[in-house]
């Protein structure tokens, strides 16, 4: 691989801006895993959640008692809430969680399979104060409804979509997981993202996590990991719809043309949660022998204060195939959600 | 807070200053987890309105209402009702006011318009003057 100088001399700057942003870790980003139930059983998921509550969801009041902190900590508007689950919209009282967050200086937003977002829902989301969502999209229709398992999926998250898409104060986006299925069908989704006023689009693979450990055959040979890389920078190049690869690994010679930014794991630097049981710890796909601490006995600031070293010196990392690897530097270990456990390898390389 | 801690604090502070002033760096502060939604965007407020004739008073439809700090645009509807998205920030916020969908309403002279946060909660009525066909 090589790196021209200019490039280079940008990687050298980014360096010194992480390792300052991970010396203040500012909590700017607190995931609420408000609910394990889904609507959907697809066949990826980071998350292990069940049709059925086998775990309560977790009253709001608990999650606001916790974050309370928060407000005094940082300026108004610091950090943003992203719900998640499970499905957000299963919960009833979900505009009125967002509303009050709102009311405390919270932005807020929701991660969506866009199932039940209807026009009603959007409009009551909205005046709420949702600030920002994200819409599952996983290819095209016949494409998507086997991979989430529900023959109108496709439709209902297309028409979110178009709800969405219209509504200026909402940041927003569609991600597709792209799979050994889809890969070959990501022109043609670009296409149509296009035609319906879709303009941000981000690409993820589907990590060996959660339910999709048991499925090998959804993940991407290195070289179609290559070929979604390229299509990317092509249409970046081309400009008609923002597309990025997510910020799930490092990519080698494709950082500077895949993505706004270098890649940057903030899981404990900058971004937290608080799950479905109470556990504080980093992004919900993150493994859950990281978990920091739990704000039924710990106080949620404390625990972000004094714990998470784990995350915010990655020297661990450097074991297996990163021991030796000449990127380690630029790259920290990857993304702390392809970590099976303290100490051990990397589940996958991204690197090219 | 000992000296040490102090002058450590400062010099983070001032690195995020230098990245954020001097660099094309808004992107790193503006950051999105894998596995959540994308940050906010900055409109935190709507101003509402209503756009009249300044001769008439009669309201207006289809003039076009743009904020000033980002690219969004609306048009008033047939009361000359408008609801504009914008990021508020500072105590005044400029907008533009055209007609541009041809002269089917009349025509009018275009207008910018500087507004104080009051309008936030009272709301905005904004008289054009006719245009003729000298202007």
């Amino acid at each position: 691989m090589t790196i021209n100088k200019q490039n280079r001399f940008k990687r050298f700057l980014f360096r010194i801006f992480r390792k300052n942003e991970t010396e203040i870790h500012e909590l700017n980003y607190l995931f609420w895993e408000c609910t394990w139930r889904c609507n959907l059983s697809c066949r990826h998921c980071g998350s292990d959640c069940k049709s059925e509550a086998c775990v309560p969801d977790m009253p709001f009041a608990d999650f606001l008692k916790a974050i309370e902190p928060l407000e005094t900590r940082y300026k108004k508007n610091n950090t943003i809430i992203a719900i998640t689950g499970g499905e957000p919209l299963l919960r009833s009282d979900l505009a009125d969680c967002g509303r009050t967050l709102r009311e405390h200086g919270f932005h807020w937003g929701i991660v969506t399979n866009g199932m039940l977002y209807d026009e009603a829902r959007h409009q009551e989301l909205v005046a709420a104060g949702m600030s920002s969502v994200t819409v599952s999209l996983d290819g095209l229709e016949e494409t998507h409804n086997w991979l989430r398992g529900h023959p109108q999926s496709y439709q209902r998250a297309l028409k979110a979509l178009q709800l969405i898409a219209r509504t200026p104060t909402l940041n927003y986006d569609v991600v597709t997981c792209v799979h050994q299925r889809n890969i070959d069908e990501l022109p043609q989704l670009k296409e149509t993202l296009i035609a319906n006023g879709i303009r941000h689009w981000r690409l993820f693979t589907i990590a060996p996590i959660g339910r999709a450990t048991d499925n090998k055959g959804l993940q991407l040979s290195r070289q179609q990991l290559e070929k979604m890389f390229q299509f990317i920078a092509e249409t970046r190049h081309e400009g008609r719809i923002d597309i990025k690869f997510s910020c799930e690994a490092y990519t080698g010679k494709y950082e500077e043309s895949i993505r706004d930014s270098y890649f940057f794991c903030r899981a404990g630097i900058n971004i937290g949660s608080v799950l479905i049981n109470g556990d504080i710890c980093a992004c919900p796909n993150v493994d859950r022998s990281f978990v920091q601490g739990n704000i039924y006995q710990d106080k949620l600031m404390d625990v972000w204060d004094n714990k998470f070293s784990v995350m915010r010196d990655r020297r661990w990392m450097r074991c297996g195939p990163c021991a030796k690897c000449k990127d380690f530097k630029q790259c920290m270990g990857g993304a702390m959600h392809l970590r099976p456990k303290m100490n051990e390898n990397i589940r996958r390389c991204y690197k090219y | 807070m000992n000296m040490f801690q102090k002058i450590k604090e400062k010099k983070q502070q001032l690195i995020r200053f230098l990245f954020g002033s001097f660099t094309a760096t808004a992107l790193m502060f503006t950051f999105q987890a894998c596995y959540g939604m994308p940050p906010q965007n900055d409109l935190d407020a709507t101003i509402q309105g209503t756009v009249k004739s300044a001769e008439t008073g009669e309201p207006i439809q289809g003039i076009t209402v743009c904020g000033t700090r980002n690219d969004l645009f609306v048009q008033t509807g047939a009361n000359g009702n408008f609801q504009l998205p914008v990021h508020f920030g500072s105590d005044q916020y400029l907008i533009h006011i055209k007609d541009e969908d041809g002269t089917e309403n009349g025509s009018y002279q275009d207008l910018d318009t500087l507004l104080d946060a009051s309008v936030l909660t009272d709301g905005v009525t904004i008289l054009l003057e006719k245009r003729y066909d000298n202007q």
